[in-house]
This record gives C-alpha cells, structure tokens and sequence, in this order.
C-alpha cells in the first residue's frame, strides 16, 4: 500500500512500518497519524503478518507531536487558539485510543529506535512489546517542561512510580542504556547490531505458536486492565487536555513556550527552555 | 513556629525538613510526624516553594517508628503496656499513620525528595517510599545490618509500589545501590555526594512550571489508586495487626524474649549475631 508519511512494507511475515517525516525527526502530526493508522489496519487485516516491527526513517525514531508552530501542527494543541474543550477532547481520545490499541494490538509489536524517541514517540515505543535501541538514542518526556501533564500511564507499569516521577517531574532524557536498565527498553545495541537484532526476536516469534502468542499477550493486557490500565488511559486523557486548557507559560515569571517559539523559532524555544536544566546537568 | 524534633528551612524555592533526634536515628513517633506535617503544610502554602526536601539529622535518615516498641505500642496507654492490644486499637492506630501521615506525605501538592543516608528502616523506609523522588548513599542500609529475619508483616503498602516482585524481597540485605538496582530508590551516590546531587534535583525540579509538576504528580499518583493502592493500604493494616498474634516456637530466634531479657539494642544486635 503506498502511503505519504509511513512507508508500509511487508517482509514475508513482517510488517515493516517506518515514519516517514525525516526532515522532522518524524514529529507526529494528523496526515502522519493518518497513514500510521492505516498501516496498522492493514498489519492487522492482513493474515499473513505474524509480527509488526516500527521505525522511524532518517536520525531519529520520533520526536513527538508537531508543535513546530507552522501548519503542520495541530492548532488545538496550539495555546494561542484557546481552543474548545470538546475539540481538544476528541482530539486527544483519538490519540490516546491509538497508543492503547498500539498497546492491545492482536499480533506482536518490535519498535526499532534510534535518535530522538520523545513525548509521543516515547509513547508509541512503550506501547510496543519490545523495544531496540541504538545506544545513543534519547527518551523522556520534555513536554512537561512545556507545561503540559503526560497523557500516558504506561511509564508508572513500565518502570514503576519512583523513576516514572523522577523524569516527568524534571523532563530529563536519558540514554539508551539507562533505559534498559530501568526496564524502559528491551535492549541497547549498537548502531551496526540493531537491524540483526531486531531480525532475530522476529524470528523467535514468527516460530511461536499464533495462538500461543495471542492466548499469552493477552492475559497480559486482561491483568494490567483489571490493574487499572484502561482507567489509567482514560484519566491522561483528562489530565493532557486540563494541562493544555490551562495555558502554561502564561504565569509571571514562566517561561512560556509558545510566545518564544513565536518570536525566535522552535529551536531557539527549545534551547531557551532547556538551558537552565543543562545548566546543572540536567 | 518552634520546633522540637525537626530543623525546618527554606531558601529560595527550596524548603528542607530535617528529622531531628540523631541519638536515636529519628524514629517516627507521633509529635515527630506531627511536626513533620505542620512544616509541609508551611511550604505547600507558601508560594515560593516549589520542592521539599526531607532529610535525618546525624547519621541515619530514619530508624522508623520506635523499633524498642514492636509488638507493642505505648501510645495504647499506659493499661496496654505489656499487654497484646486488642486489634480494633491496632488498626486504628495504622489507620492514622495512613491518614494523617503517609498518605499526607504521597498526595502531597507539591515535589518531595527523600535525601536517605544511614538507616532507612521499617517506617523510615516507607517515609521515603512516599516521597516522589529519592537519592540514597550507596551504603545507605533499607534493612537493619545483617538482618534476613522478617518480624511484623511490613506494615507498608508503599512497599508494593516499588516492589511488583512480592515477597523476594524479604531477607535480602538491601543497602542503597541494590534498592538503586530495585527501583526502590532512584539513585545511589557515595556519601560525599549526597548533598551536592540531591541540590541538583532540587533545583532542577523547581525550574519546572508549576502546573506541571502538580499535574504530572497527580497522573501518576492516581495510576497507583487505579491500580489497587486504597485497597492495599487496608490488607496491610490487617496483616500487621496479625502480627502481634505471632508464636516463635522454641527453637526459633526469638526477638521479644530476647528484648524483654536485654533490652532492644542487645535484641537487635543478637539478632544479626545469629547470621
């Protein structure tokens, strides 16, 4: 299938979905989440596709939602709009609907990461049963530093309450490594292991039984859901739009986001808002 | 306000509460508690405070609540001493440290760090559980030295907060770079660097906007009540009642009797002898 910003490959019984916005870092935005949605469908239909492995083309896996500022973003996520609450509510189910169908998808899920894996990239690896990464790729969550409350619960059942409050309470982003061994990520590789790497849990799956595979994933899913995943979902949800009706930034003495990405740009906003975290290693 | 058993300081946005009895390593009793919550209450109400730090004065962060006391609780009244107190008065009493104490401390508004070094045992330790962020000494010790024999049943849900794998942890020696490894802790340090690495979180935290920091706490905190948390405070209350209903047996090292024969130090020592 050909599509503008995924490319959707199939390899025997692999699909291969790579984002497809590398002049961005693929930065998420609705074309983009469009085709994603559509190659995840068709992984899904398609009988023949026993494991979906995502990655992202260019330097890095995802940077997260667009907020560059031009039309390519999204203006209810855009403070200067004041936008509607039911429009931001609908908005924000569909992107949390996403990431927890990513999270209850029938067939297995590999996220191949390298670069920048932030905020909903972040999201979209968590999701996925396993995840490679090169050493030097970078997660976290810097859109709290914007202002903004996380949308999702998997970083409390992934790498539980102490770290999951130690990095959305600072943004800080860390390393791959650190990420493995907080349990954030399967494994880190180098740059030159990944691909075989990735190749071989594949293969360790395609040679496990579909039910076996289905029958045990989703105990999985039925115990984190009676442990309160699905309430978890639904209440980011709340959490991310109340954040962003509240219009950080916009208080005396805090650094506001949107008014100097106005002025200077992205990534002059960017680097603004992360000096004096860097200042003190952070 | 004066304090009698904790230093309380604030500098820039910046509050620090020191637990203040290092004779005895800071045990938790209730005027301790008491104290600790009126100087929080002060810094979430002040709006130049954006992170409390909480730290022990001397060479542990906290001994717990009155280890000399286990099995027992004075604060009962003087007609229980000695006596096995009924389990209505047992419950109540957890009840309070739930209510007017830790679950103060984990819903508090605003960030806490945990500056842990020394002893961080029984309630100290789950003091610091309910603290968002905690830096350890490497040698930091999360159990008495040398101690691999369980008493009351831990009275701490916190410790399931941290600990998913259940009962493995019980009788495994747990200084500051093993809870690191457990997720227990964030990050363990040599003591030299305690000070210096819990003042860049700090600060760092409180480059924060404030929205944010309250915002996220709250999501993830209610992830923990969505997955059981309210519930597992109250089996727990039940299970350490249980315990002053334990029977050692002849030939099993006996804590209580070894207390009420040498007193609690003696108690405490032998019991490590014994490894």
């Amino acid at each position: 299938m050909s599509l503008e910003y995924v490319t959707y490959e199939k390899k025997g019984k692999t699909a291969v979905l790579t984002l497809n916005r590398p002049d961005k870092h693929n930065a998420l935005n609705e074309p983009l989440l469009t085709d994603f949605d559509a190659a995840l469908k068709a992984a899904e239909e398609d009988t023949e596709i026993g494991v979906v492995v995502i990655k992202g083309a260019g330097k890095s896996f995802c940077a997260g939602y667009d907020l560059n500022g031009d039309e390519t973003s999204d203006p209810a996520y855009d403070w200067r709009n004041k936008p509607m609450m039911h429009d931001l509510y609908t908005r924000q189910a569909r992107r949390q609907d996403r990431i927890e169908n990513l999270a209850k998808f029938p067939k297995p899920t590999i996220a191949q990461i390298q670069g920048q894996c932030l905020e909903g990239g972040c999201s979209i690896m968590m999701a996925c049963d396993f995840a490679y990464a090169v050493e030097d790729a970078i997660f976290g969550d810097p859109s709290v530093r914007m202002g903004m409350c996380t949308d999702l619960p998997l970083w409390y059942y992934l790498i539980g309450i102490k770290r999951a409050k130690e990095l959305l309470l600072t943004g800080r982003t860390i390393d791959a490594q650190e990420a493995q061994r907080i349990g954030m990520i399967s494994k880190a590789v180098s740059a030159n292991e990944i691909e075989a790497e990735v190749e071989k849990m594949v293969q360790v799956l395609l040679a496990s039984p579909t039910d076996s595979l289905r029958n045990n994933r989703e105990a999985f899913h039925a115990a984190l859901d009676s442990r309160g995943l699905s309430a978890g979902f639904r209440f980011a949800k709340d959490m991310r739009v109340f954040s962003v009706l509240q219009r950080p930034g916009s208080r005396p003495r805090e650094f506001n986001f949107f008014e100097t990405r106005d002025q200077k740009g992205f990534k002059a906003a960017c680097e603004e808002m992360n000096a004096p975290f860097k200042k003190i290693g952070y | 306000m004066s304090y009698e058993f904790i230093i309380y300081e604030k500098e820039g946005k910046i509050a620090r509460i020191t637990m203040n009895v290092p004779k005895k390593h800071n045990p938790l009793g209730k005027p301790m508690m008491r104290e600790i919550v009126a100087a929080m209450e002060d810094a979430a109400e002040d709006r130049e405070i954006k992170v409390v730090v909480i730290k022990g004065a001397g060479k542990s962060f906290s001994s717990g609540h009155d280890i000399p006391k286990i099995g027992m609780d004075i604060e009962l009244g003087p007609e229980y001493a000695g006596k096995r107190p009924p389990a209505k008065l047992l419950i109540e009493r957890d009840e309070w440290l739930k209510e007017e104490f830790y679950q103060y401390v984990y819903t508090y508004a605003k960030p806490t760090i945990a500056q842990v070094h020394g002893y961080c045992i029984y309630g100290g330790n789950n003091f610091q559980l309910c603290c968002d962020i905690t830096i350890a000494a490497e040698d930091s010790q999360f159990k008495p030295k040398g101690d691999t024999i369980v008493t009351i049943a831990s009275y701490m849900p916190a410790d399931t907060w941290s600990t998913a794998f259940g009962p493995r942890h019980l009788g495994v020696k747990m200084d500051g770079k093993i809870a690191e490894k457990w997720g227990i802790v964030n990050k363990a340090v040599p003591l030299e660097q305690l000070e210096e690495e819990v003042e860049k979180m700090a600060r760092a935290v409180a480059l924060m906007p404030d929205d944010s920091l309250n915002m996220n706490k709250k999501c993830l905190n209610s992830m923990m009540e969505f997955d059981g948390l309210e519930a597992a405070w109250n089996t727990t209350h039940i299970a350490h009642a249980m315990g002053t209903h334990q029977r050692i047996r002849s030939d099993e090292f006996n804590i209580f009797k070894t207390r009420a024969d040498q007193g609690a130090s003696a108690a405490i020592k032998s019991r490590q002898r014994k490894r």
